[in-house]
């Protein structure tokens, strides 16, 4: 077996093409020279650790699909501006949101507007840059949210099955029967929406996906034979829930996360072209109805925006599915 | 039997949501910022009618006996009078009115969406990294990530921009035909019934916008459901029994697999009904149709707090009962769910 997989791994070495072989050649010999003791770790012999294998083999599948690559590379390039919005933005913050500009109105494309200007004369561009920190901001707590409240119910419910898992499980299917978006918009236009409810509301609707995923995944664990040995051994349900069944029941919870990003960004969307956003904050859904009355005279208005959203959504549906197919070998090759 | 058996359990649990709803409905309810007692009350009051008008609304009643009235209010469809949108109308009233018009787009959209999602994602799961298959994961890949009001703003630029231009740019029918007489409240059943077919092919070229954006949404959910689940069924032994045997490709296809096939997909237009509901508003509002989505849109901006009580009610209900349908559709298909 060792002996195949060695052989398997010569042969991948030896297709390496000429660049990367150098390099590796000239990093090679540069260890010798500044790590100490480098030669002696070179030296044992090369067992190859099975585990460590198989994560290679899945970072070169999960690389081999273009698609994945795509995806990685719109959530890179969201999230620099995102964190570089003030530098890439051509007009401050202040211009951007709240500022009026009387004579500028539904203007084309042009050199002082790249994207043209929008209701109340503000620059388009502008405001789509400043407008991906803040859904950034509520995807990506929203998701730790439900992340955190769905793995503790999930692991619990599965991990201690009985009657705390019905119940656990009654909860959920009840709060999984509603038709969550509407709760969330009756709510925020109840409690003056602000960006901090929302991220509370759709953190809280995401529980019961990650609660259901877990319960499942965790119950398929707990049947190894490691958690027995350590049952055995003494340890604690504490720590068999946090050491040994967490780690190993991540992989579904890892690969949802991102898909889970993609369709808060479209219900943050839908939320804030409906209203429910913060009057505060730039949210890329919040002018689009304006656009869409202009939309014989300024077309761009309401196509930058909607075009921003799509992207950043499947960035990260794109980055799910490459995940699924690295992480989950049943999907490979099937998931679309 | 066990079909029966499975549909009265089935019916147990909805019954069961219902009633969580309807509590969590009144929490809200108690919850609300603003006096209830005050509203009804003039400007000027007595200690006295304040005392009266409590009592009439069973406000110094137990909390516990307060919910109960809920339900019963609730159930019996005695939900109170609009605030602000029709002061004089009832909101059961109200939402008979413009239900019918959400569900009529969101049911022919739901069956154009599940017919072709299955469809299409059989011939791309039977075939395999085919060129059919391809064509499909791009389209797939194209729409996945588009809430339905975007696409419906794109379907709208592409038209205007066009010189064709013949699609409507707005509401549910012409602005100048009268609206349809009232006999169930389904504009396109009513139209038909009452004999005005210009009516009834109006309002389907109305449709043709929202439609489409909404069966494209759910389609690719389907969609991709159908083909991850075909392909697992392809590489499985009864498969392999079944050339084995000598039936047609095609036979297989059809019988053997795609049955196999169907209810994850279903199942997946079933969870995903959550978001549509929300997109469907969005929808609404965008396209103008004055319906469900509409109303709750209106309720919210003018803090109609009946109507928007009423609105989760009837949009849960709705959700409730499309689970169950979807559930049902699958018990049927597939006896396996049933022992569960």
């Amino acid at each position: 077996m060792v002996q195949e997989e060695i052989q398997e791994r010569t042969e991948l070495r030896t297709t390496r093409n000429l660049v990367s072989n150098s390099s590796s050649w000239i990093s090679r010999n540069l260890k010798f020279l500044f790590l100490p003791k480098y030669r002696l770790n070179q030296l044992k012999p090369d067992i190859i650790n099975k585990m460590d294998y198989i994560k290679k083999r899945h970072n070169r599948n999960w690389l081999k699909s273009p698609l994945t690559i795509v995806g990685i590379v719109i959530i890179s390039i969201i999230v620099s501006i995102a964190v570089f919005d003030s530098w890439i933005a051509p007009y401050s913050y202040k211009d951007a949101a709240f500022a009026y500009f009387i004579d500028d109105w539904w203007k084309p494309p042009s050199h002082r507007h790249p994207l043209g200007t929008g209701l109340a004369g503000q620059d388009i561009f502008s405001r789509i840059i400043y407008g991906t920190r803040y859904s950034l901001i509520i995807a990506f707590t929203a998701v730790s949210i439900s992340l955190v409240f769905g793995i503790a119910l999930g692991m619990v419910s599965g991990y201690y099955g009985g009657w705390v898992d019905t119940f656990i499980m009654r909860i959920i299917d009840i709060i999984l029967a509603f038709p969550g978006l509407v709760f969330a918009m009756a709510i925020l236009a109840i409690w003056q929406s602000s960006i901090e409810k929302m991220i509370i509301i759709l953190g809280i609707i995401g529980i019961p996906y990650y609660a259901r995923l877990m319960r499942s995944s965790v119950m398929k664990t707990k049947e190894f034979e490691y958690i027995s040995a350590a049952k055995v051994v003494g340890a604690s349900n504490q720590r068999i829930m946090f050491r040994h069944i967490l780690p190993n029941s991540f992989d579904p919870i890892l690969i949802s996360i991102s898909f889970d990003i993609g369709r808060l960004i479209i219900s943050i969307a839908i939320l804030s072209f409906l209203g429910f956003g913060d009057y505060r904050y730039i949210l890329w859904g919040d002018r689009i109805i304006d656009a869409a009355y202009n939309m014989w005279n300024a077309p761009w208005a309401s196509f930058w925006p909607s075009a921003m959203i799509i992207t950043t959504a499947l960035g990260f549906m794109l980055l799910g599915d490459g995940l699924r197919d690295a992480l989950d070998p049943r999907y490979q090759y099937k998931s679309i | 039997m066990s079909l029966v058996r499975y549909i009265i359990r089935r019916i147990f649990t909805s019954l069961i949501t219902i009633f969580s709803v309807l509590i969590i409905t009144f929490f809200i309810t108690r919850a609300l910022p603003g006096d209830p007692v005050l509203i009804r009350l003039p400007d000027r009051y007595t200690e006295e009618q304040y005392l009266k008008q409590m009592k009439r609304m069973g406000l110094d009643q137990p909390v516990f006996v307060q919910l109960i009235i809920f339900m019963k209010d609730m159930l019996t469809g005695n939900w109170g009078f609009s605030f602000t949108l029709m002061r004089d109308s009832q909101v059961w009233d109200l939402i008979i009115q413009k239900l019918p018009r959400s569900l009529e787009i969101m049911f022919i959209s739901m069956i154009i969406a599940i017919f072709f999602g299955l469809m299409l994602g059989k011939i791309a799961g039977a075939h395999k990294n085919s060129k059919q298959d391809t064509l499909i994961r791009i389209i797939s890949y194209l729409f996945v990530s588009i809430p339905a009001f975007i696409l419906i703003l794109f379907i709208l630029q592409v038209n205007i921009n066009t010189p064709f231009n013949i699609l409507p740019m707005w509401g549910y029918k012409t602005f100048e035909y009268p609206e349809p007489p009232v006999i169930t409240n389904f504009p396109l059943i009513d139209s038909l019934i009452s004999g005005k077919w210009y009516l009834f092919v109006d309002l389907l070229w109305h449709m043709i916008v929202p439609v489409s954006a909404m069966v494209i949404v759910q389609l690719v959910l389907i969609m991709r459901q159908t083909r991850a689940s075909m392909i697992d069924i392809m590489e499985q032994d009864f498969i392999l029994t079944a050339r084995a045997k000598g039936f047609s490709e095609k036979y297989i296809r059809n019988k053997h697999a795609f049955k196999n096939a169907i209810a994850p997909g279903i199942v997946a237009s079933g969870f995903g009904f959550a978001v549509i509901l929300g997109g469907m508003i969005a929808v609404e509002r965008l396209y103008y149709i004055p319906g469900m989505g509409w109303l709750f849109y209106d309720a919210t901006q003018w803090l109609d707090y009946p109507v928007i009580i009423a609105c989760i009610f009837v949009y849960s209900i709705v959700a409730i009962s499309f689970n169950f349908i979807t559930d049902l559709i699958v018990a049927i298909l597939d006896p396996r769910i049933r022992i569960k």
